[in-house]
């Protein structure tokens, strides 16, 4: 007998797929309306047993309706679904629950750090490479912790050993590119490569690389033709061929005479070296006490270098300038100019992006994204970029010099005098020079009078040497010589370097990426970016493999924020290939920045586990990856959207804290913002797992 | 009927509510003690216990025609839990506005899914059946329900990241199996 109520079923199913096409709307749901409507229809109207047809034909029929209604709208349905890069979602998802798992998912081979595994019930695990392994320091609670230092490794394919259980780790192996910025001029023009631990120098004549220690930041050289270097990854700061040690975390230098200033971002402070005299040639290695550690060839200091004074500061330092004998700091988390030793910062609502004093000491010249001295967000996705110009003696802003027209993204600036000024801007890669006429009025736009279109993407850095201007790029690892128009590159274009440059980028409406999440970190300012309180920027270092991205989750993939850029700052000027995925392999390379990494305790791991916070922030990415409807977090809020769970990893340096920055400090997220008591079972732990807690979050 | 198509039992439907809810009881009794951890972890419980039975209806196929009045035992079993489900996680946080079952794809998929349940479940009596002609056509809505739900777990945020793809292979192993038997179904 022929399956005529199957065929019939089928024939249903088919109606049901064809009516639901008709509706026209691309929902999945409304299907179960469809279908009882045509089984209605079947039954009451049509009436009729004939209206069947064998299940030979019923099949493909049932088949070929589906494909031809819903094929034309899969896309809109994969949007309205929310399927749109969901395989991404899931991916990261599962890289993370499939245990042993690893996280973060990006080893980077450019600087020193912390891993994290997951393997609940093991005794051992051991991160294995090419000829060598790191054992997991065991946590407690199925996690371990891995130390990973790149210069003591081969790496190719990153294998776990789990108790002798021999598997792939799933890390994205990130390799060192060469990426100068910011460099000086002394004996030669010298520029730091952070991530190769390069410093390229050009003696006006030709170029050479030196190699440093682990992650050259800055330079400054010395009168005597030394050169003093400081290291990210290095307790110790160069000058020439001497050690001194200073600390991790070196930032940025200045010099006044032999007099070295260096920034340290851990713990926020500035460090003066006292530089000791150069004499004669041959090598000396030398074991002093206490600051002064040295050990040098070459150039032998008759005197030993060493540590003077040091300053803590509040917040870590970024740029500093001496102006006469004032050192000058800006603080990116902060907003702030100040005057080391002086209590009364200039607080500009948004961070310098770069820092240049005039040669006479009497102006600095602070570029910045907009000027918000109120910490207000102002207006929805809002940049005026602008020079302000600081009289250091009188200290007050004298005049601020909008630079919309010039170029976007004023990232590195030189002084050459009072008045005239060399600026890069990475948005547009563009080099304007001109003067300074602080008789236009407070507020003016600044008029070129020479704008270069750069060969090289995103510059950095710009400096004078020999009389000719240099420009560098870290995207492209190349330099310009402006007047001569000769370019020198260092590496070759990849998507990495592509990504580099679309980041940067900026859009017809002159904002990039880059604008606030500056250098991939945060600008630490509230934006107004379309919700109903404005949203503290994202540091979108060291987030790659944990989609879905920003705290709605309202992105799948890093990608999609391109859609973004497009909709709404008015898209790109420049056609480029698969932009999304560039800005994927740029973030990718992007890790997070721990100068001194340091395990967190097994009490930590403890507390943060019987508080119940490892059920959402779980092992080993401090994060499940999922949404929670506010309301069910923080019920005396009322908001409907969902909040996207963030990873713990460098939570430390992400103030301020929750969607919308309300909480200042991590005590505050546990302690002040979760009155329903839903946010953790903090109120479970006794005083002293408290404290081992926020240690936990301080150290990860 | 011949003896190799006799019944494994006439009447499950004890037996799978019985199933049913040990293995939600067991799910239950390892909630976690925060409020927030519980009332999540709750929702996954009663969710899965419907899905669960659904599954089991929809790959009683696999199994052979002797299983054949378990299809409808299961059905009714997952209308019942999932009642319990969506019930419960209505009274949480966890669907604070009831326009997000419209507008939330997660929240709509599953709304969907139940509707079809109970439609499924209401329609599943043999007294129904005596009056509904044609019931079995209507029955076919148990596949729109699959689909829905695995669409459902597909958006769950907290869901093991696999287990939509395992649900959905199993569904689809079902949909074959059915096709490929060419006999009739009492
Ligand atoms: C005591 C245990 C916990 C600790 C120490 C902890 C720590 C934190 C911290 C420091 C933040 C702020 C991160 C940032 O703003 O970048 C945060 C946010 C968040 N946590 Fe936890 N957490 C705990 C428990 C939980 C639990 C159990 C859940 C899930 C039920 C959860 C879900 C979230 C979510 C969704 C956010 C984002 C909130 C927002 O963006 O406004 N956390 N957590
Ligand atoms: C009005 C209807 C429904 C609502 C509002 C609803 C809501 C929810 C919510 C909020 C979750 C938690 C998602 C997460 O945070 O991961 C959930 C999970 C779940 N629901 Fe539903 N649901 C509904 C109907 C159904 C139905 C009919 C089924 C079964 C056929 C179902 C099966 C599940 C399952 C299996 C999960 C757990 C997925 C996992 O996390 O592993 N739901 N549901």
């Amino acid at each position: 007998m022929l399956p005529v109520v199957r065929s019939r079923r089928l024939l249903t199913l088919a109606g049901a797929i064809a009516l639901w096409r008709l509706l026209d709307l691309p929902i999945a749901a409304p299907l179960v309306f469809t279908f009882l409507a045509t089984y209605l229809l079947s039954v009451f109207v049509l009436r009729s047993e004939r209206f069947t047809l064998p299940t030979r034909y019923a099949l493909p029929a049932l088949i070929a309706v589906a494909v031809v209604a819903i094929a034309p709208r899969l896309d809109a349905l994969r949007d309205t679904e929310q399927l749109t890069g969901l395989d991404v979602v899931l991916r990261d998802r599962w890289r993370i629950q499939d245990t042993p798992a690893v996280a973060p998912a990006v080893l980077h081979l450019d600087r020193p750090s912390l891993l994290y595994g997951h393997a609940p019930g093991a005794e051992r695990f051991d991160l294995v490479f090419e000829d060598s392994r790191v054992a997991g320091e065991d946590l407690g609670h199925g996690l371990f912790a891995f130390a990973f230092e790149p210069r003591e490794h081969t790496v190719g394919e990153v294998r776990y050993d789990v108790d002798g259980e021999v598997g792939a780790a799933d890390l994205r192996v990130s390799r060192p590119r060469h990426e100068p910025k910011w460099g000086c001029v002394g004996d030669g023009l010298a520029v730091p490569s952070e991530p190769t631990d390069t410093l390229f120098v050009f003696d006006g004549s030709t170029w050479r690389e030196e190699q440093t220690l682990d992650g050259p930041t800055d330079c400054v050289g010395l009168e005597d033709g030394r050169r003093v270097v400081a290291h990210r990854y290095s307790d110790a700061l160069s000058i020439g061929a001497e050690r001194v040690r200073v600390g991790f975390g070196q930032a940025r230098l200045a010099r006044r005479g032999s007099t070295i200033a260096v920034a340290i971002a851990e713990p926020p402070s500035v460090v003066f070296v006292e530089a000791g005299a150069a004499e004669g040639t041959g090598t000396s290695t030398r074991s002093g006490t206490g600051a002064a550690d040295s050990t040098s060839t070459g150039t032998v200091a008759a005197t030993a270098s060493r540590v003077v004074h040091r300053v803590a500061l509040d917040t870590p330092p970024d740029w500093i300038a001496y102006a006469g004998d004032t050192l000058l700091v800006t603080s990116r988390r902060a907003h702030t100019l100040a005057r080391l030793g002086h209590d009364d910062p200039l607080d500009f609502g948004r961070p310098a992006i770069t820092l240049a004093v005039a040669p006479s000491g009497r102006y600095a010249f602070v570029t910045l994204t907009d000027y918000r001295p109120e910490g207000d967000a102002g207006p929805n996705h809002h940049v005026e970029e602008q020079i302000a110009v600081v009289d250091v003696e009188a200290w007050r802003v004298v005049q601020r010099i909008r630079t919309g027209a010039l170029g976007a993204l004023p990232s590195g600036i030189f002084a050459r005098d009072d008045a005239t000024l060399d600026v890069v801007f990475a948005g547009t890669d563009t080099l304007a020079t001109f003067d300074v006429d602080l008789a236009r009025g407070a507020v003016v736009d600044g008029e070129a009078d020479r704008r270069v279109a750069l060969p090289i993407a995103a510059p950095h850095g710009v400096l004078r040497f020999g009389g000719a201007t240099f420009v560098s790029s870290p995207a492209d690892g190349a330099f310009h010589r402006v007047e001569s128009n000769e370019t020198k590159a260092f590496a070759e274009p990849d998507d990495v370097r592509r990504g580099y440059r679309a980041f940067y980028e900026a859009t017809r409406a002159g904002v990039a990426c880059a604008t606030c999440h500056l250098h991939a970190g945060s600008d630490f300012a509230p934006h107004d970016i379309g919700h109903d309180t404005p949203r503290p920027t994202l540091d979108v270092r060291g987030v790659w493999g944990t989609a879905p991205y920003l705290r709605g989750a309202s992105y799948p993939t890093i990608g999609a924020l391109h859609g973004f850029a497009e909709a709404v700052l008015d898209g790109y000027a420049r056609p480029v290939e698969d932009r999304p995925a560039l800005l994927e392999a740029f973030l990718a390379s992007r890790g997070l920045e721990r100068p001194r990494p340091s395990f967190p305790s097994r009490e930590g791991v403890a507390a943060f586990v019987r508080a119940d916070c490892v059920h959402c922030h779980a092992f080993p990415a401090f994060t499940n990856l999922a949404q929670i409807p506010e309301p069910a977090l923080f019920p005396e809020r009322r908001g409907l959207h969902a909040l996207d769970t963030p990873s713990l990893f460098g939570v430390r340096d992400a103030p301020p804290y929750l969607f919308d920055g309300r909480a200042e400090t991590l005590r505050a997220v546990l302690f002040e913002h979760d009155r329903a008591g839903r946010h953790g079972a903090v109120a479970r732990l006794d005083e002293d797992e408290r404290e081992a807690l926020l240690a936990l979050l301080e150290a990860l | 009927m011949s003896r190799a198509d006799e019944p494994v039992l006439r009447r499950p439907l004890p037996l799978t509510l019985l199933l049913g809810s040990c293995i939600l009881a067991i799910a239950l009794i390892a909630a976690p003690e925060a409020p927030l951890l519980a009332s999540l972890h709750r929702t996954r419980a009663t969710g899965w216990a419907a899905l669960g039975m659904l599954i089991g209806a929809l790959s009683c196929p696999l199994f052979g025609r002797r299983i054949a009045p378990w299809r409808r035992a299961f059905g009714v079993t997952s209308a019942v839990f999932a009642t319990l489900h969506v019930g419960y996680v209505l009274r949480t946080d966890l669907v604070p506005d009831l326009d997000l079952l419209i507008y939330e794809p997660l929240l709509r998929a599953g709304a969907a899914t139940y509707v079809a349940l109970v439609v499924l479940g209401v329609t599943s009596h043999t007294v129904v059946h005596r009056r509904v002609r044609r019931w079995k056509d209507l029955h076919a809505l148990a596949y729109v329900a699959g689909g829905l739900a695995c669409l459902h777990v597909l958006l769950s945020p907290h869901a093991w990241a696999p287990t939509s793809l395992i649900v959905a292979a199993i569904l689809v192993a079902g949909v074959v199996a059915r096709a490929l038997d060419r006999r009739r179904w009492s």
